[in-house]
């Protein structure tokens, strides 16, 4: 068996010591960021993105990995002892959890959710060790006007998915694309919009651009909002109550965990997809098949045991199209591009046959990192809490400490950070003209990507854009990405899109 | 003709005026043909592209509902980026422990009537922290102490 060997391969990647002590590191930070709400888990992994450039790379990856599903765990103890939601991905968790709280089962409630996520994530696993290297075979075969494609198709699931206005998405896109092509061009060696800056000759560093847009925005967006607002999230808390579930909760609790991890799987590995629209599918199909959908919103253990299932097996899945074909489906994804990158992996399917190090390690760390949170975390969850009472007052400068030294380490220079600087303030007057900033960093990602194959689909093609229809493949990329942009360009379920997000 | 969506109004003027400001820097820049492309061409497409997004955002501004302009929080805006700035500015110089104490130092002025007791502490706090984790335990090539 194929899978057989490259699995125990993995393992013997994944269960070095050094590989489960940073599996451990990027676990707890995850549950760390998740718990806590106002630090995002795209700009922890930004900042600690930088830390990695010392690791080798698969040991950098397994870290990064497991800040991100380390937080959708965490994101579930905030939401259900505070009512608060420590991730985006949290909210739904936040309906059925708290309530479920306030009755005196938080116990119950954590443990489904810890459970539940751990299904989630194991199964989501093996989908990823299973589906991956069919699409890398499938990939291996596609050509330049097929990764154009693929790549528009990548942009246009992240317009439609991305929250609020859907033209400003798409010019967030553009601008995206070309904030990317900074720097010295590869063809013909021209420098663009360098402004004869030398640091930029080599083109914006993405770290610089992530860090500034998610990390230093969204410390000024907390600074705004007066501290009373952020404190109270603490003093809401109510007892545990007890640790194990009657047979009548499980029951219920365990179909919506499956069904959860069937749709969490499915969605993660669309371009654009992931944990958040995983919870969110998970907990409507719930309410849907429910004999008595108005128990909904009143701590059914339903709404906790299948969107906490689907958001981490979204998360695992979400995998799939940044490992095999270098196309990021979200943020979080678009970094670890960038960390591959930055130790020169030319992310796309050629990583599974050059590096099977990093591919199956990888896949058997997820593992791995998601028994060690079960096990580590549910003792722990008082200590998270405890956290949460440390005063944003005091945190931010550290953070914003760490960003600096952080940036400065990329290149050794002192223009990145100021660079980071601008960003963050450009990115605050973006979050405050309601532009989303995940687009502009998707398209960043994959901006120098697809000149290059445009440049060479046309080239082949000496100059005509048939290319991209006559080719079939290209042809149903493009198809299905229209069809994304006319379905939400229609007023009517735009409306609704509002009222869904 | 009203301007009734300042918000989205501004939005599309600040698209229009950065795909404009990239088409003026690009257009210095060899376009080729579409067989073979030079470095200008995917930035002017898109650069046109950008502007015609701005100017569709700014069209629809004059049609929907009424939005007020947002309130910008000037004062941490401008505090946060100004301290990351400077320790860009200063780090070389000063070296690691006095940029993060200075930069510590301003950014606690985002939000009025913090104590500079623990302004200070922190910055202290902080300083010793970093240099004690990036320099001493991670090794990082920096500056520690100021060089003059």
């Amino acid at each position: 068996m194929d899978l057989l060997q490259n699995l125990s391969l993995g393992f013997s990647v994944a269960l070095t010591l050094k590989n489960i002590l940073y599996c451990f590191f990027g676990t707890a930070i995850g549950t760390l960021v998740g718990v806590l709400p106002g630090i995002g888990t795209p700009s922890t992994v930004a900042l600690l993105l930088p830390l990695t450039y010392g690791l080798d790379p698969t040991t950098a990856l397994i870290m990064l990995a497991g800040i991100y599903y380390g937080a959708q765990y965490g994101c579930s103890t905030t939401s259900i002892l505070i009512n608060v939601p420590g991730e985006p991905s949290g909210v739904i968790t936040v309906l059925d959890g708290y309530q479920m709280a306030r009755q005196g089962r938080a116990g119950e409630a954590l443990l489904v959710s810890a459970v539940g996520s751990l299904f989630g994530g194991c199964v989501a696993t093996v989908v990823v060790a299973a589906f991956g290297p069919v699409l890398v075979n499938v990939a291996l075969k596609f050509s330049a006007a097929e990764y154009f494609s693929l790549m528009v198709l990548g942009l246009s699931a992240a317009v439609v998915l991305a929250r609020g206005s859907v033209i400003k998405a798409i010019g967030m896109v553009f601008l995206g694309l070309l904030l990317s092509l900074a720097g010295t061009d590869v063809t013909s060696g021209t420098r663009r919009f360098t402004f004869g800056v030398v640091e930029l000759y080599d083109g914006l560093d993405f770290v610089v651009v992530a860090m500034g847009i998610l990390g230093i925005t969204e410390l000024i967006v907390n600074l705004e909002e007066t501290e009373e607002q952020r404190e109270s999230f603490t003093k809401s808390m109510k007892g545990m109550g007890i640790w194990r579930l009657s047979r009548e909760e499980f029951g219920r609790a365990w179909p919506a965990s499956v069904r959860g991890t069937v749709i969490g799987s499915a969605l993660g590995i669309l371009p654009g997809g992931g944990a958040l629209l995983s919870s969110f599918a998970s907990y409507t199909i719930e309410k849907k098949l429910a004999k008595e959908p108005e128990r909904f919103g009143r701590g059914a253990i339903e709404g906790v045991a299948g969107p906490e299932s689907a958001n981490n097996a979204g998360a695992q899945t979400s995998f799939i199209p940044m490992l095999t074909l270098g196309i990021p489906s979200n943020v979080v994804m678009a970094l670890m591009i960038g960390a591959l990158m930055m130790h020169n992996i030319q992310p796309g399917p050629e990583v599974m046959t050059k590096n099977p190090n990093l591919f199956w390690g990888l896949v058997a760390s997820m593992w791995v990192g998601n028994f060690m949170l079960v096990i580590l975390n549910l003792p722990l969850i008082g200590i998270w809490i405890k956290l949460l009472t440390v005063k944003y007052r005091l945190l931010y400068p550290a953070i914003l400490a760490v960003c600096c030294i952080g940036v400065y380490t990329v290149t050794n220079s002192g223009t990145n950070v100021l660079l980071m600087g601008v960003f963050g303030a450009f990115g605050y007057v973006l979050v405050k003209l309601q532009f989303e900033p995940a687009p502009l960093l998707l398209a960043f990602v994959l901006g120098p990507m697809m000149e290059e194959n445009l440049r060479r689909a046309m080239t082949i093609s000496r100059g005509s854009p048939a290319v991209f229809v006559t080719r079939p493949i290209s042809l149903v990329l493009l198809a299905v990405a229209a069809f994304l942009l006319l379905a939400v360009l229609v007023p009517s379920i735009a409306k609704r899109r509002e009222k869904t997000f | 003709m009203q301007i009734r969506d300042k918000k989205d109004f501004v939005s599309g003027l600040l698209l229009v005026v950065l795909g404009a400001g990239a088409l003026l820097v690009v257009r210095n820049y060899r376009m080729g043909t579409a067989y073979r492309m030079g470095p200008g061409y995917f930035p002017v497409v898109l650069s046109l592209l950008l502007i015609t997004v701005g100017i569709i955002i700014v069209g629809l501004a004059f049609r929907s509902a009424e939005v007020k302009f947002p309130n910008l929080a000037w004062r941490p805006l401008i505090i946060v980026s100004a301290a990351v700035i400077l320790f860009g500015l200063i780090l070389k110089g000063a070296g690691l422990a006095l940029t993060t104490l200075v930069m510590v130092v301003a950014s606690r002025i985002a939000r009025p009537g913090y104590r500079w007791v623990e302004t200070v502490v922190l910055g202290v706090v902080i300083s010793v922290a970093c240099a004690g984790i990036f320099y001493f335990g991670l090794g990082i090539q920096m500056p520690l102490l100021p060089s003059w």
